[in-house]
């Protein structure tokens, strides 16, 4: 196999200059083939095979005659030439997913290895050109293990394209030749693989030496998931279904304007609508790019999560001795939702303007799938985008079932043999950040509510249930893509001083 | 399309959520979820995994051509459920059981015959109908009808005073404000799922009744009384015959 480097970036941004001074470092000219896609201003150390970009551009996964002369082509080339590494210089304006199609054909994938994927850009394109071009050019920086910019003023808005990326500024060819040697690839299957093993080994081996208490700890965890799933694939399936098969139009119409009907329309919209609270805050963009007021897409956002059918049936299921508080958990959240709405109606943010780029949020299957047959939806696509969501979704609720079974099992008996009664209006600041901490899909955390009533006064768990949905760290971060942090800490400090409110009304309503 | 040119990584995972959606059925077909989840979420459990099954074989059937990048941390959270059920944590304190063997669900023996904790009892052989009979003035309590009948019988101790009690529990002294001849015959409830279990039981008492270890499992024959406890009554169980029980492991629902 003979390793491959891909260097992509758009044009102007330096890939030539980049890949002559690499290979000027290396010292291993001879050793060297370069294929070339761009045909930039600055000519390449050694010459290339030039492939041809408007030939590329047809290339599509699914038709294979497509690709089959070019991967003849390069095939012949590397027979040629017979090199000890390529390094592929591929236009910025293709997309990776072509690229990757040539590559891992059945005449090119016993051949090559791709080693590293390298991106440059420049300041003035990321900031400028980058947030009006298509999937292509997303999946580019979505695929590389290292993107090299000029300055660190971007690094945050290229995280948001890829979260994984080596990002570096203007490296020396030392530290590149070194970030090209550091393996990424395959160390964290290896790392899973092994840390599975050593688990299960261990657990078999000293089953009964391990105190009962960390095994209590994973039945818990075990017993929250199991019970999660079910609710968890609702979720995923509802939000599915809104995202793909519901007409915006419908939408619109309700919510158009500031009247009372459409404050109603998106309070109660949320009952038709089975969605978490994460899958809702990209709704929730839309709504406002499409000119519906920020308070009425806002009050949309807050009160869906809590009206969702899914939520309330697993409110019903978690306590069932108290079907009141099914109710009550609608009308105090409903109302919290109203009043955080109404506040930003009637005392608008003068941050609230909304950014302009909306990151693409697409797996890199949609964007193939995206890029292969825009807007078009087939059942893969469904599958991809629930598969995402769903294991999204289950990483996050299995994070929070494990910090709670900490809390279980080592926080309660402590609480209780230190008889550690909490008067409630100090208790519901401690569940308000429970829940953001947390992180609850809203469509299950009356389960981990309904645990925590044994542990702390019902007001106080009412005061997380109605948090938990509006205001918790995923929801924080996946509106940050969206809004400024001044606008999310205003929403943050609204919803928890209404929450309060709420929880403290409801401990009045019970006495 | 051939198998070598398919993503392998899709491949790993519809895998993986097959296997989910596999021990998911095993759970369900062995019982074993009643240790984790209520009984009542059983269908949904179960339209779960057969999801999980279709989606992991649509999902390596659907593989897309090879591609690059890989998220493998987006595997973790199907791994860690899977490694959780594949090598179950211990369900139960190994210490808390005097040798006796478990069982998983009870045997509703309420003959006191062999009686074995030292106390003369009369013979009663007579096989019970587990509920409360209002004409035999009877309350049987077993592993289906214990929480509902305790909430019952605990909200209208007036009406169910004198009646003869058959249950079976282990010996809980936790609640602080019993004397040491009284404590509580309970069995381990569960809401939700295990995260909520919580012990619930009627209020005994017995004369040597402090003789009696914690935790330890017991079958009773008691008669109902009433008490003023904050202003209201309060039902607990005079017992009249006792004898050790063996543990029952499953737990009680709503």
């Amino acid at each position: 196999m003979i390793p491959v480097y891909i260097v992509t970036g758009f044009i102007g941004s330096g890939k030539s200059t980049f890949i002559n001074e690499q290979i000027q470092h290396r010292k291993k000219l001879g050793g060297t083939a370069l294929i070339s896609a761009e045909e930039g201003s600055v000519e390449l150390i050694k010459k290339p095979l030039q492939l041809d970009a408007d030939t590329l551009s047809t290339i599509s996964p699914t038709n294979p005659s497509s690709y089959d002369t070019i991967a003849s082509e390069i095939a012949n080339y590397i027979e040629r030439v017979n090199p000890k590494e390529i390094w592929i210089e591929w236009n910025g304006m293709l997309g990776f997913h072509q690229l990757e199609t040539l590559l891992y054909s059945e005449k090119l994938s016993h051949l090559l290895q791709i080693e590293k994927v390298l991106y440059i850009c420049t300041d003035q394109f990321v900031s400028t050109i980058l947030p009006g071009l298509g999937n292509d050019v997303a999946s580019q920086l979505y695929s590389a293990d290292c993107i090299i910019t000029e300055t660190p003023t971007h690094h945050a808005l290229l995280r948001t394209y890829n979260g994984e990326a080596k990002i570096v500024t203007q490296p020396s060819p030392e530290k590149v030749e070194q970030l090209c040697r550091n393996s990424t690839w395959g160390l964290i299957p290896n790392l899973l693989v092994i840390g599975i093993t050593t688990y299960i080994l261990l657990v078999t081996a000293f089953r009964h030496d391990i105190p009962y208490s960390i095994h209590h700890s994973f039945a818990i965890i075990t017993g929250l998931v199991i019970e999660a799933i079910p609710f968890l694939l609702l979720g995923t399936v509802g939000s599915t279904i809104i995202r793909y098969f519901v007409p915006q139009k419908v939408l619109l119409k309700l919510l158009g304007d500031h009247s009372w009907k459409s404050y109603g329309a998106a309070m109660i919209s949320g009952f038709a609508l089975p969605i978490c609270d994460c899958a809702i805050i990209p709704l929730f963009k839309a709504l406002v790019d499409r000119g519906i007021p920020l308070s009425v897409a806002l009050l949309f956002m807050l009160a869906s999560p809590i009206i969702n059918p899914v939520t309330i049936l697993s409110t019903w299921y978690a306590f069932p001795d108290n079907p009141m508080l099914s109710l009550w958990r609608i009308v105090l959240g409903l109302g919290v939702a109203l009043l955080v709405a109404l506040s930003f109606r009637f005392c608008p943010s003068s941050t609230a303007m909304i950014k302009a780029r909306t990151p693409q949020g697409l797996s890199y299957e949609e964007i193939v799938l995206e890029s292969a047959k825009p807007k078009y939806i087939n059942k893969k696509r469904l599958l991809i985008h629930m598969e995402k969501e769903f294991s999204q979704l289950l990483f996050y609720f299995s994070m929070a079932a494990g910090v709670l079974s900490v809390v279980q099992v080592y926080g309660k008996p402590w609480l209780l043999q230190a008889g550690f009664a909490l008067p409630d209006f100090a208790a519901i600041p401690i569940l308000l950040v429970l829940a953001f901490f947390f992180s609850i899909c809203s469509t299950s955390d009356a389960i981990i509510g309904k645990s925590l009533s044994t542990l702390f006064p019902i007001s106080s768990v009412m005061g997380f249930l109605i948090l938990g949905p509006m205001l918790d760290i995923k929801n924080v971060y996946i509106l940050k893509q969206y809004m400024p942090t001044a606008f999310i800490v205003r929403l943050s400090i609204t919803i928890a001083v209404m929450s309060y409110l709420a929880a403290l009304v409801y401990q009045f309503l019970l006495s | 399309m051939t198998l070598r040119l398919k993503d392998r990584f899709s491949i790993v995972k519809g895998l993986l959520y097959l296997t989910l959606g596999i021990c998911c059925v095993y759970l369900i077909m062995t019982g074993r979820y009643l240790n984790y989840i209520a009984p009542r979420y059983e269908l949904l459990l179960g339209i779960s995994s057969v999801a999980l099954i279709l989606g992991g074989l649509a999902t390596i059937i659907w593989a897309p051509s090879r591609y690059y990048k890989h998220n493998w941390k987006s595997v973790v959270p199907i791994i860690i459920p899977i490694v959780l059920l594949i090598v179950p944590p211990v369900l139960v304190p190994s210490t808390g059981v005097h040798g006796a063997v478990r069982v998983n669900d009870d045997t509703n023996n309420f003959d006191f015959t062999n009686d074995a904790i030292g106390e003369v009892i009369t013979v009663n052989s007579e096989s019970k109908q587990p509920g409360i009979s209002k004409d035999k003035k009877e309350i049987v309590l077993n592993s289906d009808n214990f929480y509902q009948t305790i909430v019952k019988v605990g909200s209208n101790a007036e009406q169910y005073k004198d009646y003869t009690v058959y249950m079976t529990g282990y010996v809980n002294r936790e609640d602080n404000t019993l004397k040491p001849n009284e404590f509580t015959i309970s069995r381990m409830a569960m809401a939700c799922c295990i995260a909520d279990v919580a012990p619930i039981g009627m209020t005994a008492f017995k004369a040597d009744g402090d003789s009696l270890q914690n935790e330890q499992w017991v079958s009773i024959e008691g008669k109902v009384s009433t008490r003023d406890f904050h202003g209201r009554q309060q039902p607990y169980v005079e017992i009249t015959k006792i004898k050790s029980a063996e543990p029952i492991l499953g737990y009680v629902y709503p």
